[in-house]
This record gives structure tokens, sequence and C-alpha cells, in this order.
């Protein structure tokens, strides 16, 4: 059987975020780089519950590292995408790419933002 | 980043966070926040990265990152704990399968019967409280009458402007004929004051409240009628003729609950009926209802209205006016204030829900016992098992919870089924008592609430005790096999089948008192004969046809009498004043009738003295015309209150009502009401236009088709009147409806509490069997012969039993007596009832325990020996 994957938006905004960041992506890194480059306001606490639900699905996995003295000598959990958490994006990657093909072209033309 | 200036982050909120964090997620999240919180104080300040931070603190609670309160292991065992309790009591149940059918069993019918009877009582309790102005709405009687005199009502309502809103009367009257497409019924109709619909509750679904009741000739049906009638509950505007006069439908009601003292289909106006419009303080046969403004004392009103109702009294010339007293609409139904005489609808009592209250608690009390003793007598088998727990390191308060989640099975098995049973029951019990309470009562979220309540007080109550006394056991004592049946809790379960036995004796004469009683009252001769006779109401036209129809009826030989009167004999309702004394103020009661000559021979009524009504019948009515006495024949009782003999009472002249006349006869006394009054003062008169009931004697052969006969009649002399009849004794039997009931709900439940108890009896014989198997082997390879061993171990519960009916019998007798008096004719207690009771309860308990005595005397020594 073909496995499925369940991702909601927010889940894969943030594990698209957590694939950009190669080995440097935990909580406030990926909470900075949406409210900052996506411009989207967004929530520690959010962001936070959304990779700790990865986790568990097992799209990612995380390991303890990287403390500084800003963090108060605190490590961070780095997160890291895995194959499955790859898959799970490629297969929403693939239907909407599918789905965007089926729109006759006339639906964007004119403009409609 | 400057640290160095001692700018971090509020203390407090990390705390708290460190505080609610799960360990492994502290470290993480406490670092994200911290670094977020310098990147804030960089970019907007201290003030409001600190405010960040906590906003982030707050934000982070979420169901994940929660500490999981108890260490993980912990939560698992003790979760792992109540689930072995449960299992070890699931297998306990299976392993002692007669032990657990017992108690269920016990239990099970102890819940039911507690659930039906708290049903019941939950009914009884719940009348009349829809109408949301309950509280406010009285209704005005005078000493132990619930009828009042037709004026109180429009009197109320002229002097109390201020503190009265509405001032109803209530007639009801039966037998009214309606004509709807030609066809004809006989129907009760209420008749009332206009303000009817706007201060009782009765929500119409068709029509103004206000003003449905206002104009003349209008009439208000329930849907339940109108769909009857008219085949649909839209039925505003539509026309009828009652008692032959045309009337208008102004309103459908919504049908009238089941708890509601008032009981109607048909509501018409007051004062369409002729005969009331006059105000007079004579008149009594209506029910006058107030319904007082908020905030209106009813204390002190009711003083104020009683002295103002008197000053009116004595205005209109009575030197000696009555008090005049309010009962509240709630109280009504249960006669909480008063018991009083002409109520128009069934009745309760209030004693009679404490009773059934009692008898409930009472049920379960017994079945809860029955746990008690059978847990403890089990004690030796659980010994062992308390010991091995403890050494292995159970704590006692361990101990007493697996022992109450075992009771708690056994209760929640008995509730579930229980509430099963109940289910199905609740139409018979309904028939049993004649209420007709609704089993989605029972799937109300209150409900089961309440019933999972009960579990847990039955489980506590039952298993509490049990708990604590198994808990208690030493393992030293126990596991070294020195622990036999010690005496712990023997006594305490021997005192408990005593209390089970004084219950189950009290309710067996309970039950007994109450079966004699009724017995009593139906043979009781009333000094009348009630058999095979027929009545029914007649109407103008047959009124007028009336000698025609007589002896057409006549003419059938299987019609022995016929013969008109206005009241029904077994229940006579109405009332004039008699003059006892000097002056006009001077007055009693006197109850009357009306009749034709034929009457008295028809009903068995004897005269005493003078003459009766077949040697002379002048009507009342025609006195004032040519100074002829009226027809007055008294009862033995009216003569006794004039001071005569009924010799000396032929001729003397009694004022009655203000018309003098002399005493024609006295008739032999007879009971005119229910056998809960005393006979009271009585005179038969003629009086034509109010007989309007007809009465005819047939014989005993081919009742269907004399009765058919009478109809065909009807229907050609009188071709509008319904043939509605009723058998005189139908109807006097109909008057101790609520009394036979109450004798048959407590025989029921009396059988049960003895089953309950007799079960519990039985298991514990059991066990004494088993336990002292040893002992009545040795006795019988000693000798001991078998009737010997069953004395024996009979003899305890004997003497129990003996105990138990010393203390039973005078508490019993004591109560019953003060039962007893509500009735004006009743039995003496005498010594049969504690006979038969002593009989009973021997008798019972002998066969309870006979199985398992005499298998234990019979059984060979040997088999019980051989083990040692």
């Amino acid at each position: 059987m073909e496995r499925r994957y369940h991702l909601g938006e927010f889940e894969e905004t943030v594990l698209l975020v957590v694939a950009t960041q190669l080995g440097e992506a935990y909580g406030l890194s990926i909470t900075k780089v949406i409210e900052e480059e996506l411009g989207r306001s967004v929530n520690m606490s959010s962001v936070h519950t959304a990779l700790y639900r990865l986790e568990e699905k097992g799209y990612v996995k995380s390991d303890l590292s990287g403390a500084s003295e800003k963090r108060g000598g605190r490590r961070k959990r780095i997160f890291q995408i895995t194959a499955v958490g790859k898959s799970a994006l490629l297969e929403a990657k693939s239907h909407r790419e599918y789905l965007w093909s089926k729109i006759p072209e006339y639906i964007f033309e004119g403009g409609g933002s | 980043m400057n640290q160095t200036e001692k700018r971090y982050p509020p203390r407090l909120a990390e705390r708290f966070f460190y505080w609610y964090c799960d360990d492994p997620l502290k470290e993480e999240i406490a670092g994200d926040m911290e670094e977020r919180f310098w990147d804030h104080y960089e970019e907007l300040g201290a003030s409001k990265a600190k405010r960040k931070y906590w906003l982030n603190v707050l934000k982070f609670i979420k169901w994940h990152t929660l500490k999981r309160r108890n260490s993980n292991r912990y939560t698992q065992n003790n979760l792992t704990m109540v689930k072995n309790n449960f299992k070890v009591a699931f297998r306990n149940i299976q392993r002692h399968k007669v032990y657990s059918f017992i108690n269920i069993s016990g239990l099970t019918v102890g819940i039911t019967s507690f659930i039906l009877i708290m049903l019941y009582v939950q009914h009884q309790l719940s009348f009349d409280q829809f109408h949301v102005k309950k509280d406010r709405i009285f209704r005005i009687t005078e000493g132990g009458d619930a009828i009042t005199p037709n004026i109180i009502a429009p009197e109320i309502e002229r002097s109390f402007v201020d503190e009265v809103e509405h001032s109803i009367r209530v007639y009801d009257q039966s037998g009214q004929v309606i004509t709807i497409d030609g066809e004809s019924y006989t129907e009760r109709v209420y008749y009332v004051d206009p303000g009817f619909f706007s201060l009782f509750t009765f929500p119409l679904i068709q029509g103004d409240a206000s003003s449905a009741l206002t104009e003349t000739k209008s009439i208000v049906l329930s849907q339940k009628a109108a769909l009857r009638y008219f085949g649909s509950t839209d039925v505003l505007g539509k026309t009828f003729d009652l008692e032959g006069k045309l009337h208008k439908v102004t309103g459908v009601m919504s049908n009238v609950p089941a708890n509601s003292y008032f009981q109607f289909d048909f509501v018409a106006i007051f004062s369409d009926l002729g005969w009331t419009k006059r105000e007079t303080w004579s008149n009594w046969n209506y029910h006058t209802f107030i319904g007082l403004k908020k905030n209106v004392d009813p204390v002190s009103f009711e003083g104020k209205m009683a002295e103002k109702l008197k000053a009116s009294q004595v205005e209109w010339g009575d030197d000696e006016p009555l008090d005049y007293m309010m009962e509240s609409l709630n109280d009504i139904y249960l006669q909480k204030r008063f018991n009083l005489e002409y109520e128009m609808e069934k009745v309760g009592n209030i004693k009679y829900v404490y009773t059934f209250s009692g008898v409930a608690l009472l049920i379960l009390l017994i079945a809860c016992i029955n746990y008690v003793n059978l847990a403890t007598s089990k004690s030796l088998d659980r010994a062992k098992e308390v010991g091995i727990r403890k050494v292995v390191g159970a704590l006692r308060t361990q101990l007493i919870w697996q022992f109450l989640s075992e009771s708690f099975l056994f209760a929640f098995a008995a509730a579930a089924g229980s509430f099963a049973l109940a289910y199905a029951l609740l139409p018979n019990f309904n028939e049993l008592t004649g209420e007709s309470i609704s089993q989605s009562q029972m799937l109300m979220p209150s409900f089961i609430g309440s019933l999972f309540g009960l579990v847990v007080f039955i489980s506590l109550l039952a298993g509490f005790y049990p708990a604590i006394m198994l808990s208690m056991f030493k393992p030293v004592v126990v596991l070294k096999g020195k622990f036999s049946r010690s005496g712990t809790g023997s006594k305490l379960r021997k005192l408990l089948v005593v209390v089970q036995f004084v219950i189950s004796v009290f309710m067996v004469v309970a039950t007994l008192v109450v079966k004699k009683q009724l017995n009593y009252i139906n043979s009781k001769d009333t000094g009348m004969n009630r058999e095979q006779v027929v009545y029914f109401y007649s109407d103008s036209d047959l009124n007028k046809n009336y000698s025609v129809f007589q002896n057409k009826l006549l003419a059938n030989p299987n019609i022995e009498s016929v013969s008109k009167a206005s009241h029904i004999p077994t229940n006579i309702g109405s009332a004039h004043g008699i003059q006892t004394g000097e002056t006009e103020n001077d007055w009693e009661l006197i109850y009357f009738m009306s009749a034709e000559k034929e009457f008295m021979d028809l009903v068995g009524m004897e005269m005493v003295e003078g003459l009766s009504l077949k040697e002379r019948a002048v009507p009342y009515a025609e006195l004032d015309s040519a100074g002829k006495n009226p027809t007055y024949i008294i009862n033995e009782t009216t003569a006794r209150l004039m001071g005569w003999t009924p010799d000396e009472a032929i001729g003397k002249s009694v004022i009655i009502s203000g018309y003098e006349g002399p005493v024609q006869g006295v008739v032999k006394d007879f009971h005119f009401k229910s056998l809960h009054q005393p006979i009271e003062p009585f005179v038969l008169m003629a009086n034509p236009r109010r007989n309007n009931l007809v009465f005819a004697k047939v014989k005993e052969e081919n009742v269907a088709e004399t009765l058919s006969f009478i109809e065909t009649q009807i229907g050609e002399l009188a071709p509008e009147l319904p043939f509605e009849y009723t058998f005189l004794d139908d109807h006097y039997d109909q008057m101790y409806t609520f009394e036979n009931r109450l004798g048959m709900v407590f025989f029921t439940f009396t059988s049960i509490a003895i089953a309950i108890a007799c079960l519990g009896i039985f298991g514990l014989i059991s066990f004494m069997a088993v336990n002292r198997a040893k002992e009545m082997g040795i006795r019988k390879v000693l000798g001991a012969s078998v009737i010997r061993i069953v004395v024996l171990l009979s003899a305890d519960f004997m003497k129990l039993i003996f105990i138990a009916l010393v203390l039973a019998l005078p508490l019993a007798y004591h109560f019953m007596n003060d039962w007893l008096t509500n009735y004006a004719y009743q039995i003496d207690l005498g010594a049969d009832v504690a006979i038969i009771a002593i009989l009973f309860a021997v008798l019972i308990t002998a066969i309870t325990i006979a199985y398992q005595a005499i298998r234990t005397a019979t059984v060979n020594p040997s088999r019980v020996l051989r083990n040692e």
C-alpha cells in the first residue's frame, strides 16, 4: 500500500524551512525565517508544537547541540529533515504541481493576483 | 549582549516556566526564549522584551510541554494496581458463584425497588410544580372542606385589589353532554372564571390565554380532545353544542401533564352556568383559587382575608361567621397542610410519600446488610490473601482500596442490572401505582448521574466495614495457621441480621394490617345495597318523558326497579345547614340528597320510624305555596344531634337552610361518604328538579342485554343523551382505589424486602455450614443425631429471629395503630396479626436454612474429617 503523508499547511512550511537550513534549524531560527522572510506573524510556541509533531511523525529528527552564551549556556535542539520527511514534501509538491497544471490558463489571465 | 548589566529575562517568568515544563524540554525551550529575549532587548528595549518573554512563557503552556505530574513509573504502577484490584475482584466473583449470585441479585432487587420507588416519589413531589406562579397560588378553604361558597372569589377580588391578581372559581361538572356533528358524548367540563389561563400555566397552542375565556359561550379544549372529536388541533372558531347551547372554541391547550392536580379536557366559562350567577354565602360547591400579587406575604394576607370575609358574612346576616383559610397550590395534591373533603381530583398524600421513601431506604439497607454479612463471613477465605499481600508489602490503605473496588464492582454490576430491570418493569409498576411515569425520565442525565452517585454510596455503605475489617488481619497470625473463625465481626453480623428481621417483621405486620383494614372496608355493610344498581345521567328530554321511560323499562322483566335521585348515594357532597339551637346562628352542616319515591327501596335504605319517601313526598320547592310541609327524612345521626330518639323525632320541626318543616321519618344510618369519615347528619328530601341521575336495579342474568335495552329506550326518548352508565358498586370500589393500590404496592415491596433478607440468611447459613462442617462431623461421630445437628445449626438464627420479633412487634403495633386513626371505622389490631407475623417469620427462616442445615447434618462425617 502506498504511504500517505499528512502534512498540514503550517507543518509543511516549517518542514520546508528545516530543509532550507541544513543542520542549522532550531525553534527560534525557523520562527525568524517565517517572520522575517515570509512576513508571516508566528509564535515560537506554535513552531515548537509543529516541530514536535513532525518529529512524532518521523519527518524530522533532532539532536541537542550548539550552546551559546546568549542562550544562557543552554543547548539548541537542531532539527534535520529525514528521508520520510523528504518524501512527504515531494508528495505535497507533486500534488500541487499536478493541480497547477490542471488550471486552465485563462483563469490567471487579466492579472487577477 | 549586555549580560554584564544584569539585564536578565524576568526571573519569575523563568521560574514559572521551569515549574510547569516537562524536564526533557526545558533546556531547548528556555534557550530559545532567552535568545529571543536578547534579540528583543536590542531591538525594542528592556521592558518590551520582558513583556514578550512573559508572553512566550505563557504561550508555551501546551499539552506536550506540561510536566507529567507523577513520575512515569509511579503512575503506571498505580494504574496497574487499580486494574489488578478489579481483576482480583472479578476472579473472586467467578470463583464463588453462589456467593456472588446471592450478593448481586440481592443488591439488584434492592436497587431496582429503590429506583422505582424513587421515581414514584419524585413524580409525586413534582405535582403542580410546573405552574409559573405556583408559589403565589392559593385555594380558599373552610374547615374540612375544599369547597367554598360562590361569593368568596368576587368578594376577595373586590376587597383586595392591591394584593390579589386573580381570583378564580373552578367548578367541575361531569356528565355534560356535548354534541358534535350530530353525535352526542358526555364529558367532564371545568367551569372557570376568565383569568384561569393567566393564573395557571396551561399553555394554549392556539388562541390567546388572557382573552380565551372572556366571551360568553366560549370553550377551550385540550389537544387530546380536539384530536378525538375533530381529528385536528386546528379547531379555533369551530362550534359545537354543550348542554344544548352552541359554544365556540376559543383556544386549544396542550394536554394537561400527568403531574397536575387539575385533570381536564374542556374548560368553559363559569358565568355560563346560569344557576351560579347569584352570589350567596350558602351555595357551597366551588373551588376558589386566588393568585396573590408579587411580594404579598401570604401569612399576613390570610389573616386579613379571613377578617374581611367574616365581616362580610356578618353584614350578610350571619352571626357566627366561618373562618376561611388559604392552602398553597404546592400543598394541595400531597395534602401537606389539610386533608380536605370534596377534592375535585385525585389527591396523593405526603405521608405516603414519606412512607414509600422509608420503604425504599429500608430495602436498600437490607440489601447492603446482606453484602456486609456475606463479605465478612467470607473473611476466613480472604485472610490468607490479606496476609500474603501484607507480607509482600501492601499498605493497609491499598488493601482497603482493593476491597472497596470489589464492592464497587458488585454495586456497579447490580446497578446496571437494576437500571435495565427498572426500565423494563416501569409499565408494570405504573399499573400497580396507577401513576403514569414515563420511561424517558430514566434516560435523563440527572437520573443517570444520581444512579451513579447511588452506586458510589452503596459501595461505600456496604463495602466500608468489610474493607476495614478484612484489611485489619495481622499477617503473622493469619499465616501461622492460627487464625480460625474468630469472633471478629460475628457480633456485628448478628446485630445486622436482627436489624434485617426487625425491618422485615415490621413490614409484614404493616402489610397485614393494611390488608385487614382494606378487607374490612370492602366488606363493611354501608347500610345500602349497592349490587346490580346501575346509574346514568339524564337530560331535559329524558326528564320530560321520564314516566314513559320508567314504564318502558319496568316492562322488561330483567329490570326490577327504576328511580331518580340527585346524588350518588355512596358519595354525597352537598350540604345545607340545620338549625340546632334557638337562633339562626346555631347550626350544623347537614348533607342532603333528593330522590323519587322508589329510590329508598331500590338501594335498600331502611326506615327506622315514620313515613318513607314512597308514602309521602312533598317537594322542597313547593313549600311556600300552600303551607305544605316539605318532606324531611333525617337519619339517626341527625336525630341524635337534636337529642331525640327516632321515635320522638317524628313530627318535630326542623329548620333546614331556613325552611321549616316537621320530620316525616327517620332513616337508618348508612355511609354516604368514604369510610374515612364517620356518618354525619343527613336529610333525604324530594326535589324533582334536582333529580338528574337515573338509577335502575337490574337482574344478574343477561346484564348486557338489559343495558342495551336501556340504551335503545334512551335513544328513542332522548336522542341527544349518550348512554354512559356506571355500576354503583364499581363507583364505591373506585373510592378506595388509592387505598387498594397502596395495599398492593406495600405488599409487593414487603415481599421483596423479605426475599432479599432471606437471600442473605441463606448465604450466611451456607457459610456457617461450611465453617462448622468439621465440628458437626465430630459431633456426628460422637453420636449426635441428625435432628440435633439441624437444631443446633438453626438455633443461632432462631435466637436472632426471636430478638427481632420482640423488638419489631411493639414498634409495628404502635405505628399501625397510628395509621388506623385515619379511618373513622377501623379494625382491632388484635393478636392475630402478631401470631401470623411470628409464624411467618419463623417459618420462612426455617425454610431458608433447612436446606443447608439438613445437608450439613446428613453428610457423611468421613468426608469432612478425612483431611485432618
